[in-house]
């Protein structure tokens, strides 16, 4: 869950369960200097920052992307995880639950590059992950095809988000730092903390028909799963919602474990929505309620065949999701954090080529 | 291709910098010549090494463009590091301005903190890193790192039973954790039990390739368990460990040096030689020059000997941060080149008094026994051994003083255990510890 990891507390560049650590002298040396144990790791190569859907470059067909590996080469690693299956779910019969999921499976760095495959899986077995088809895969870091006239990319690509992090942390989670608000600053721009790192990118580009019948509405969220156990890693739907909402190191850590569906019914998820809109936006409970249940469950809701419109309709890479959430949870109090897109490709994988 | 492309050209600029370290003509030993092609990991770890290098550029210029306390404290723990992974001292110094800055901006920062609490440890200011755990704490008492951090601090400090508690809580919240593991390998190593220790280190490594660790951060836990291996007696197994590391982050001084002193142990003085050498190119460290210096000596090279040791003293005077930092091992090569013994005794004094462990009491037994007081001396080894640490040079250190008060059998014993526990602890004391038996027993 991308915000979370650079916004919860810690010691090192990993937050949540971040234990200090330096690096000088080895155990038991004869100076027997001290130990410089790394950090607790948060399993960075399986942590999801974002997940878009949206409209391919060719009609009639749609894209997804998932980064994963914040900073990659620096916080996280560049190379995928072989103990971790990379999951897109895809709920298309509103009951947010996945009937439909597409799986990259890695192989061990050789040569500078990595394998992988891309399997589909329908049905309940989208949930089990028994049944899949093979569509095909390829190395990273280069399109390849796949079967059913897709295509399929992965690899390090320029991190495609934008976002005023420390004017948030400010204005929203009422952290002292300096920053007086959002658009705070002598120019017209804020302050994009995420102008120049590289991310992980998994990108899918695909015939509408794969994804939904008639230009359906499906709810697309993304999970990275323990090969061994099938547990779940991390899971991120829209962007945001638990940062935004859930304020406690516990309710955040049980949102990413809570599947879709069981949202709305579980845990504070539902009442947080609903006190950080009253307290945040001024809104009444019987509205925070209405949204809270458009916000949960936390799927990234979208009807194929339309233009993106984030983060209510899908999300692009160049949607300002943060100025529509900003704007929805203050009620127009706030509309926008001064923080503009990226630049991107227009045609696949539509993410831009890593900074150098 | 282009990260393929682009992970080449990195891979060529790691081989490069690799043969670029072998100097001297005599390094031609089979342990010096550069690998020509890379591992998996060390391609990422390549990978690595350029990011850090970009974003510490690019955080640089936006730090000069805005105000922005998120931009420093990244800066700082970039800085960070880097400081980890080359063992650059400067970069200390870097972080260290930039998470004041952070710091000034955002006093009550729990990131930063934590990162400052970081810096503390990592320049020998323990008694700043419980500063900053404390500050952290008292507006989240459960706070995992600062936590950490405080049974870290605890541990340089010589209160195991802290430390102890510390790591036993964070093993109970984090099972199964790699960074947990390490430190419990510490801490067991500590009490006596090096098996027990060699166990932990060799799971913890185990648990980080599989939590995703990558770089110069996983190669330390190969080296960890190398270190465990050294001071067992098992050298071969070192060796293997430290060539391990250096697969994962070729450029891994610790892991080079390291690899030096399994060498040196094993017998192969040459590779030794081209080993340290190479990591003294990348970090001059005292210790490596020290040793580089006993070798040279060992191997009939008296006048790079010299210079090695020579360079040992310059960089002792160099700067106040230097100075903490290797204060130890200033002193103890002192006092094993009988050099300048009472300043010796000072550093040692000084550094026990900031680090009463058990290695500060052990180097402080040596200083003491070098200056003829062998009753304090005893009485300092005998701190330094309270636990059993099964470490060589405590009981040579031991065997000597108890020989020093008359005590022949006593003296005998430590000797005969400093060399079961590590036969080739040192290249010079071991050799040492065997004359001293054996003109014991012709005595008897």
């Amino acid at each position: 869950m991308r915000i979370a990891r650079f916004v919860q507390l810690g010691a090192g560049f990993a937050a949540a369960a971040a234990i200090a650590v330096v690096a000088t002298a080895p155990l038991g040396s004869r100076a027997a200097d001290h130990l410089d144990a790394p950090n607790l790791a948060a399993r960075e190569d399986a942590d999801i920052n974002d997940v878009y859907v949206f409209q391919a470059s060719a009609p009639g067909r749609t894209a997804i992307a998932v980064t994963t590996s914040p900073a990659a080469g620096v916080i996280g690693p560049i190379d995928y995880a072989t103990n971790v299956r990379y999951k897109i779910n895809i709920d298309r019969n509103g009951d947010a639950v996945e009937d439909l999921a597409y799986v990259l499976d890695f192989s061990a760095p050789a040569s500078g590059s990595q394998s992988y495959t891309v399997t589909r899986y329908t049905g309940a077995n989208a949930r089990s992950l028994g049944q899949g088809v093979t569509l095909g895969g390829g190395q990273r870091g280069v399109a390849n095809s796949l079967k059913g006239d897709g295509l399929v990319f992965a690899g390090l690509r320029a991190d495609p988000f934008f976002f005023d992090l420390a004017a948030f942390k400010h204005v929203v989670l009422g952290q002292a730092n300096g920053r007086t608000g959002f658009c705070d600053q002598p120019g017209p721009a804020g302050i994009d903390f995420f102008a120049s790192f590289n991310t992980n990118a998994i990108v899918l580009d695909l015939p509408n028909e794969s994804l939904s019948d008639s230009g359906g509405a499906i709810g697309v969220w993304a999970t990275t799963l323990d090969r061994a156990t099938g547990t779940m890693i991390d899971q991120m739907g829209r962007p945001a919602i638990n940062t935004v909402f859930n304020h406690t190191v516990a309710d955040k850590e049980a949102f990413n474990a809570t599947p879709p569906s069981q949202q709305p019914t579980s845990g504070n998820f539902r009442n947080n929505i609903i006190t950080t809109l009253e307290t945040l936006g001024g809104y009444s409970p019987a509205t925070a309620g209405a949204i809270a249940d458009i916000l949960l469950p936390d799927v990234l809701s979208y009807t194929v065949g339309t233009a993106a419109a984030g983060p209510l309709n899908g999300r692009a890479p160049a949607d300002d999701v943060i100025d529509v959430e900003l704007g929805l949870v203050t009620q127009g109090g706030i509309t926008t954090d001064c923080v503009g897109p990226h630049t991107y490709l227009s045609t696949f994988p539509y993410l831009n080529v890593p900074h150098k | 291709m282009k990260i393929r492309a682009f992970a080449l050209c990195l891979a060529a600029i790691v081989v490069a910098s690799v043969t670029h370290l072998d100097r001297t003509p005599a390094s031609v030993a089979s342990g010096a010549p550069a690998p020509v092609s890379l591992s998996a990991e060390a391609v990422q770890t390549a990978a690595s090494a350029a990011e850090l290098a970009r974003l510490i550029s690019v955080f640089e210029a936006r730090v000069k463009e805005h105000t922005d306390e998120l931009d420093y404290l990244f800066l700082g723990k970039l800085y960070l590091q880097r400081a980890r992974s080359t063992g650059d001292v400067g970069s200390y110094t870097q972080a260290e301005a930039a998470l004041d800055r952070a710091l000034t901006l955002y006093p009550d920062d729990p990131d930063a903190r934590a990162s400052m609490a970081r810096l503390r440890y990592a320049t020998h200011d323990f008694a700043g890193t419980e500063q900053m755990a404390a500050a952290i704490l008292a507006a989240d008492p459960m706070d995992p790192g600062a936590r950490a951090i405080l049974g870290d601090a605890a541990l340089e400090l010589g209160d195991y039973a802290a430390a102890s508690d510390r790591f036993t809580e964070l093993a109970n919240r984090f099972p199964n954790a790699a960074a947990v593991d390490a430190r419990l390998a510490r801490l067991v190593f500590l009490r006596g039990d090096s098996g027990g220790a060699r166990e932990l280190a060799d799971r913890a490594e185990t648990e980080a390739r599989a939590e995703g660790v990558f770089g110069v951060d996983l190669a330390w836990y190969a080296h960890l368990c190398a270190q465990i291996n050294f001071d067992r007696g098992e050298y071969e197994l070192a060796a293997a460990r430290e060539k391990e590391a250096l697969a994962i982050a070729p450029a891994y001084y610790v892991a080079e040096a390291g690899l030096a002193r399994a060498s040196a142990a094993q017998g192969r003085i040459d590779d030794a030689i081209a080993q340290y050498e190479r990591a003294v190119a990348a970090v001059p460290q005292p210790e490596y020059l020290a040793a580089l210096g006993d070798l040279y000596n060992l191997r009939g090279d008296t006048s790079l000997a010299r210079r090695a040791y020579d360079t040992v003293e310059i960089i002792a005077n160099l700067s106040p941060l230097n100075q903490r930092l290797y204060d130890r091992q200033f002193a103890l090569f002192y006092l094993d080149h009988d050099r300048d013994l009472e300043r010796a005794l000072t550093v040692a004094e000084g550094s026990l008094a900031r680090r009463p462990d058990v290695y500060g009491y052990d180097i402080y037994a040596w200083a003491l026994y070098k200056a003829g007081r062998y009753a304090e001396a005893a009485a300092a080894s005998g701190r330094a051994l309270v636990m059993g640490t099964p470490d060589a040079r405590f009981h040579y250190h031991a065997g000597l003083i108890a020989l020093a008060l008359g005590e022949t059998g006593r003296g005998k014993a430590e000797l005969r255990r400093a060399l079961a526990t590590g036969p080739a602890f040192d290249p010079l004391l071991a050799a040492r510890a065997r004359e001293t038996l054996v003109v014991l027993r012709v005595r008897e």
